[in-house]
C-alpha cells in the first residue's frame, strides 16, 4: 500500500513550523537564511505531494520555478549580508535594528 | 362666452414696464421716462380691469382662464391662470386704478431722486405681484403673488438703502411676514393633503367631505399668514417701521393694497372660513384686537406717517372684524372705501413732507392750510371719511360694521365703537397740528413751503372725488358681490349644495342683522336710531375733543399726559409689544446661539476633530514600542498571529 | 511494507532529524551540513512520489550551488561568537509554533480536497516517463512563465554583484 499523500503534507507542515522557529530563534543572520531555505524546501514537498493526487504536473513546475527564485534570493541575500557586514561589521540580528523607531 | 383673452394684459402690462424699466431704465429712460413708462404700463391693467368689471357685472358667473401648468403634482396640476369673478374684477379694480394715480403722484414726488428708474421698475413689479395674488385660481399662485408682494415691499422699503433704519425696517418687515408666511405654507400643505387639490372651486367642491376640526385648522393656518401680511396682533410690529420706505410706497403697499391682501384672501376663501365658526371667532377676535390697539397707539405718536399707519392696522382691523362676524362683503366694502381715503391720506402727508422737507415730527408743524390749500383740503375729506361722518365714504362702510357688531357680540361692539371715537380724535389731532393753528414750523421753511406740482395735486382731488361719492355705491357693491360672497345667490358651479349648507351654518351668526343696503335708506336709519345716533356722535365727539384740545387749547394735553401717564406709557411704547419680542427672540436667540456654539461646536466638534486627532497620535506612539527593529520579533508576531487566525478559521469552520 | 513506505519512513524522520540540527545548532559549519543532509532527503522523498526531474534538480540546485554560497559567506564573515540560539523568542515560538502545526496537521489530515484533476493520471506517467510529462506542460502552457523566471535569474545575478561589490572596486574602476 502507498503511502498515503496526506502525511506528505503534514511533513511538510512540520518542516514549514520548524523553519519558521529557527527564523525567530536564531541569532546569526546566516542561519536565518538557512531556515529560510528550509521553509521553501517544504513547501516543494507540498506541491508534489498535490501534484501526485491530482495527476497534473503543474505543481512540478512550479517547483522548478522556487528552485530558480530561492536561487536568486539566496545569492541576493547573501550579497546583502556581505554589504551589511562591511558596514556594521557584525552579523548579530540584535545589533542589526535601524528601523527602531 | 365671450373671448376673455384680454384679460391677461392685467398682469402682464406691468410686468413688462418693470423688464422695460428694469432693464433700460438706469442708461435710457432716466427721469421722467421711466415714470410714465409705469404710469402707461398700470394705466392700460387699469382700463382692461375696468373692462373687464363691466363684463362681469353685466353677465355675471365666473371665468377661469389657465395659461400653461407650471408644475404637476401627482394627479393634481399645479397652472398659471387667471380667475375672473366679481370679487376678483373687484380687487383688480382697485389695485390697478388707485395704482395708477399713485404711480402718477411718485412721478413727482420722486423728483430729484437718485435711483428713480429703480423705484419705478420695483413698484411696477409690486403691482404685477399683487395682481398674480388676485387673479389666482389656485393657492399656489396665490402663495406665489403673497410672496412676490413681501419681497418687493422689502425692496421698496429699504429704497434708502443707504439709511440704516431703512435696511432693518425692510428686514423686519420681510422676516415678520415670513412668520406668517410659514404658517400660510403650512395651511397649504395641509389643504393639499386634505384636498388632493388646491385649486379653489375643487376644494370649495370637496369641503364637506372634511371634518370641521381640518377645515378649521387649514382656516386658522392660512389665517395666520393673513395676520403677518395684514399687520395684525401679534405681528403687527413691522408696519410701522415700514413707514421708512418713501410716500407713495406707503401709500400703494400699506395701507391699499398688500395690506388688503389678508382681507382679500379671507374673502376669497370664504367657503372654508364660513365652515368654521371657530375660524370666524378667531379673524374677529384678532380683528377687534388690532382695530382697539392700533386706535390707542395711535393717539400718542408725533410722527406724521406713522399715525396713519396705525390707523391702517386699526382699519384693518375693523374688516377682519366685519369677516368675522360673517359680514363678508361689508368687509370687502370697507377694504375699498379705506383703500381710496387711506391712499389720500398718505398722498397728502407726502405732498406735506415735500413741503416741509421731510420733516416728520408733526410738532414741527402748522398753519399749513395757509401754504397748501389742495393738500389740506384734501386731507381733511380723508379724515372726515376716516373718522365716518356722512357723507364720506367711511360713514358708509365703517358703521354698518360697528353695527352689525352690536347685534352680533356686544363685547366687540364696545371696543370697536370706543376705536371709532379714538380713531375720529387721533386723525383731527393730526389734521389740527399740521395744517391748522399750530405755529411750530420752521421760520426758514415757512419761507419755502408750497402747494406741490400739478402731478401730485391731482391724484390727490381724484381719490377726494371718490371718496365723496363712492359710498352712495353701497347698493351697487351688495348686489355685485352676493354672488360671491352670499351663500344664497351662489351659483352650484362655485359651490355645491353641500358646501352652501355648511357656510349658511357658519354664517347664521349675523342672519338676524338687518342693516339696509341702500347708501340713502342707510343714512336716514342711522339718524334715526338710537345706535345710529351714538355712533355719529362718537366720532363728532372724537373731532370736537380734538378741536377743542390742540386747537383751541381749552384743556391742555400736557396735563392729560401727566394725569394719565401709565396710560400714555403704555400707549406710546406700542403696548411693550416690540419691547417683549426684543427680549424674548432676541435675546433668546442670542441666548441659544451662544450655548450651541459652546456645547454643540467647540465641545462636541472640535472634541471630536481634536480628539481624533489626539487618539491618532496616542496610539502611534504606543503601537510604535511594537517596532523593535528586531527581525526576529516581526517573524514571532507573524507566527502568533497565522496560529491564532487559522485556530479561528478552523473553529467556526 | 512495500519500498515506498520504508523509503517514506527513514527519508522524512532523517529530514526531521537534520532539520532540528539546523535549527538548534551551535557550530555554523555543522549547520551547513545539516542543511544538506535534509536537502538530499527532501530529494528523496521526491523521488518516492515519483518526482525524478524534481528530485535531480534539488540536489542539483539546492544541495550543491545554495550550499555553495552560503559556504562561501560563512568563510568570508568571521565566526560568529554569540549564543547561536535566543531564549526568550524560543519561550514564546515553540508552543505557538507547535499550535501551527497541529492545526495544520488537523487541517491536512480531516480537512475535504477537491480541486480539478488533470490528465497525468498514473497510466501516462508510467508511458511517457515524469521528465516528458513535465517538459510537454513546461514548454507548452508555462511557457512565459519559465522565460521570466530566467530574467529575474539574471536581474538577481547582476544585483548579487553590484550589493556584494567592496568599495575600492568602484574606485578602481573610477
Amino acid at each position: 500500500m502507498s503511502i498515503p499523500y496526506e502525511y506528505y503534507i503534514v511533513l511538510s507542515g512540520l518542516l514549514m513550523v520548524l523553519g519558521l522557529i529557527g527564523i525567530i530563534v536564531r541569532k546569526n543572520i546566516i542561519t536565518i537564511l538557512i531556515s529560510t531555505e528550509l521553509m521553501l524546501n517544504s513547501v516543494n514537498i507540498a506541491f508534489v505531494a498535490f501534484d501526485m493526487k491530482l495527476h497534473d504536473v503543474a505543481g512540478q513546475i512550479f517547483v522548478f520555478f522556487i528552485l530558480t527564485i530561492a536561487a536568486a534570493e539566496a545569492a541576493i541575500g547573501l550579497g546583502l549580508i556581505m554589504a551589511i557586514y562591511r558596514l556594521k561589521k557584525d552579523v548579530d540580528v540584535e545589533k542589526l535594528t535601524e528601523l527602531k523607531l | 362666452m365671450e373671448n376673455l383673452n384680454y384679460l391677461w394684459i392685467i398682469p402682464f402690462s406691468p410686468l413688462i414696464a418693470s423688464i422695460i424699466i428694469g432693464i433700460f431704465g438706469f442708461k435710457f429712460l432716466k427721469e421722467p421716462l421711466s415714470g410714465i413708462v409705469a404710469v402707461i404700463g398700470v394705466a392700460i391693467s387699469a382700463v382692461a380691469a375696468v373692462i373687464g368689471f363691466l363684463h362681469v357685472h353685466e353677465h355675471g358667473g365666473h371665468y377661469d382662464l389657465k395659461l400653461f401648468t407650471w408644475m404637476p403634482l401627482g394627479d393634481y396640476n399645479i397652472s398659471v391662470s387667471l380667475f375672473w369673478d366679481p370679487l376678483s374684477a373687484l380687487m383688480s379694480c382697485v389695485v390697478t386704478v388707485i395704482s395708477t394715480f399713485i404711480f402718477i403722484f411718485a412721478t413727482g414726488y420722486m423728483r430729484g431722486e437718485p435711483g428713480y428708474p429703480r423705484f419705478f421698475a420695483y413698484l411696477s413689479l409690486f403691482v404685477f405681484m399683487m395682481l398674480m395674488l388676485t387673479l389666482s385660481d389656485n393657492l399656489v399662485q396665490l402663495f406665489f403673488g403673497w410672496e412676490g408682494v413681501g419681497l418687493v415691499s422689502y425692496l421698496l422699503i429699504g429704497y434708502y438703502h443707504n439709511k440704516r433704519s431703512a435696511v432693518n425696517a425692510a428686514f423686519e418687515s420681510f422676516i415678520v411676514n415670513r412668520v406668517g408666511d410659514w404658517s400660510f405654507l403650512i395651511g397649504v400643505l395641509l389643504a393639499f393633503v386634505v384636498f388632493g387639490t388646491l385649486d379653489y372651486l375643487d376644494i370649495f367642491a370637496k369641503l364637506p367631505e372634511a371634518g370641521y376640526w381640518t377645515i378649521t385648522a387649514i382656516a386658522l393656518l392660512l389665517f395666520g399668514g393673513a395676520v403677518g401680511k395684514s399687520a395684525q396682533i401679534p405681528l403687527h410690529i413691522w408696519l410701522p417701521n415700514a413707514m421708512e420706505g418713501p410716500t407713495p410706497v406707503s401709500a400703494l403697499i400699506h395701507a391699499a393694497t398688500m395690506v388688503a391682501a389678508g382681507v382679500y384672501m379671507v374673502a376669497r376663501l370664504m367657503p372654508i372660513f364660513a365652515s368654521s365658526s371657530v375660524a370666524l371667532d378667531t379673524v374677529l377676535y384678532i380683528g377687534t384686537a388690532s382695530a382697539f390697539v392700533a386706535a390707542t397707539i395711535g393717539l400718542v405718536q408725533n410722527d406724521i406717517k406713522r399715525i396713519i399707519a396705525y390707523s391702517t392696522m386699526s382699519q384693518l382691523g375693523y374688516m377682519f372684524a366685519a369677516e368675522g362676524l360673517g359680514r363678508f362683503i361689508d368687509g370687502m366694502f370697507h377694504l375699498t372705501s379705506h383703500a381710496t381715503f387711506k391712499a389720500l391720506l398718505f398722498l397728502a402727508a407726502g405732498s406735506v413732507l415735500i413741503g416741509v422737507h421731510h420733516i416728520l415730527n408733526i410738532w414741527k408743524m402748522g398753519q399749513l392750510r395757509k401754504y397748501m390749500p389742495i393738500t389740506a383740503a384734501t386731507f381733511l375729506v380723508g379724515a372726515l371719511s376716516l373718522a365716518g361722518i356722512p357723507p364720506f365714504a367711511g360713514f358708509f362702510s365703517k358703521d354698518p360694521i360697528i353695527e352689525a357688531a352690536f347685534h352680533i357680540n356686544w363685547v366687540v361692539w364696545l371696543f370697536l365703537w370706543i376705536g371709532a371715537g379714538l380713531t375720529a380724535f387721533y386723525i383731527f389731532r393730526l389734521y389740527f397740528l399740521v395744517f391748522e393753528d399750530g405755529d411750530h414750523l420752521d421760520p426758514h421753511i415757512k419761507k419755502h413751503v408750497h402747494e406741490s406740482p400739478w402731478n401730485m395735486t391731482l391724484p390727490l382731488i381724484v381719490l377726494a372725488t371718490a371718496t365723496v361719492v363712492l359710498g352712495f355705491f353701497r347698493e351697487f357693491f351688495f348686489e355685485y358681490l352676493r354672488p360671491v360672497l352670499d351663500p344664497r345667490a351662489m351659483p352650484d358651479t362655485y359651490a355645491p349644495e353641500a358646501t352652501k349648507r355648511l357656510m349658511e351654518e357658519g354664517l347664521s351668526r349675523a342672519e338676524h342683522v338687518h342693516i339696509p343696503e341702500d347708501a340713502i335708506e342707510f343714512l336716514i336709519e342711522s339718524l334715526t336710531s338710537p345706535l345710529g345716533i351714538l355712533t355719529l356722535l362718537t366720532a363728532l365727539g372724537g373731532i370736537f375733543a380734538a378741536y377743542l384740545i390742540y386747537q383751541k387749547q381749552v384743556i391742555s394735553y400736557k396735563w392729560l399726559g401727566e394725569t394719565f401717564k401709565p396710560l400714555y406709557n403704555l400707549f406710546y411704547n406700542r403696548w411693550y409689544f416690540d419691547h417683549f419680542y426684543y427680549a424674548v427672540f432676541v435675546r433668546g436667540y442670542l441666548k441659544l446661539s451662544k450655548y450651541l456654539w459652546y456645547v454643540g461646536d467647540k465641545l462636541i466638534i472640535d472634541g471630536i476633530v481634536d480628539g481624533s486627532g489626539k487618539l491618532a497620535v496616542w496610539t502611534g506612539h504606543k503601537l510604535a514600542l511594537t517596532q523593535t527593529g528586531r527581525i526576529s520579533a516581526y517573524v514571532l508576531q507573524m507566527l502568533i498571529a497565522m496560529a491564532i487566525f487559522l485556530g479561528l478559521f478552523l473553529l467556526i469552520k | 511494507m512495500d519500498l515506498n513506505a520504508i523509503a517514506f519512513w527513514t527519508f522524512s524522520t532523517l529530514a526531521v532529524l537534520s532539520a532540528i540540527y539546523v535549527v538548534f545548532g551551535k557550530n555554523i559549519v555543522y549547520t551547513v551540513l545539516a542543511l544538506i543532509s535534509t536537502l538530499i532527503m527532501v530529494s528523496g522523498l521526491f523521488f518516492t512520489l515519483g518526482a525524478e526531474l524534481v528530485g535531480a534538480l534539488q540536489i542539483l540546485i539546492y544541495a550543491v550551488a545554495i550550499v555553495v554560497f552560503y559556504v562561501l559567506v560563512i568563510s568570508t564573515v568571521p565566526e560568529y561568537k554569540g549564543k547561536p540560539v535566543d531564549g526568550k523568542y524560543m519561550l514564546l515560538s515553540i508552543p505557538f509554533g507547535f499550535i501551527l502545526f497541529l492545526e495544520l496537521a488537523y487541517v491536512s489530515l480531516y480537512g475535504a480536497w477537491q480541486s480539478a484533476t488533470g490528465i497525468f493520471d498514473e497510466k501516462v506517467i508510467n508511458e511517457i516517463g515524469n521528465a516528458k510529462a513535465v517538459g510537454t506542460l513546461l514548454f507548452t502552457k508555462y511557457l512565459f512563465p519559465f522565460e521570466v523566471a530566467s530574467l529575474i535569474l539574471l536581474v538577481a545575478m547582476i544585483g548579487a554583484i553590484i550589493i556584494g561589490r567592496k568599495k575600492e572596486d568602484v574606485h578602481q574602476e573610477a
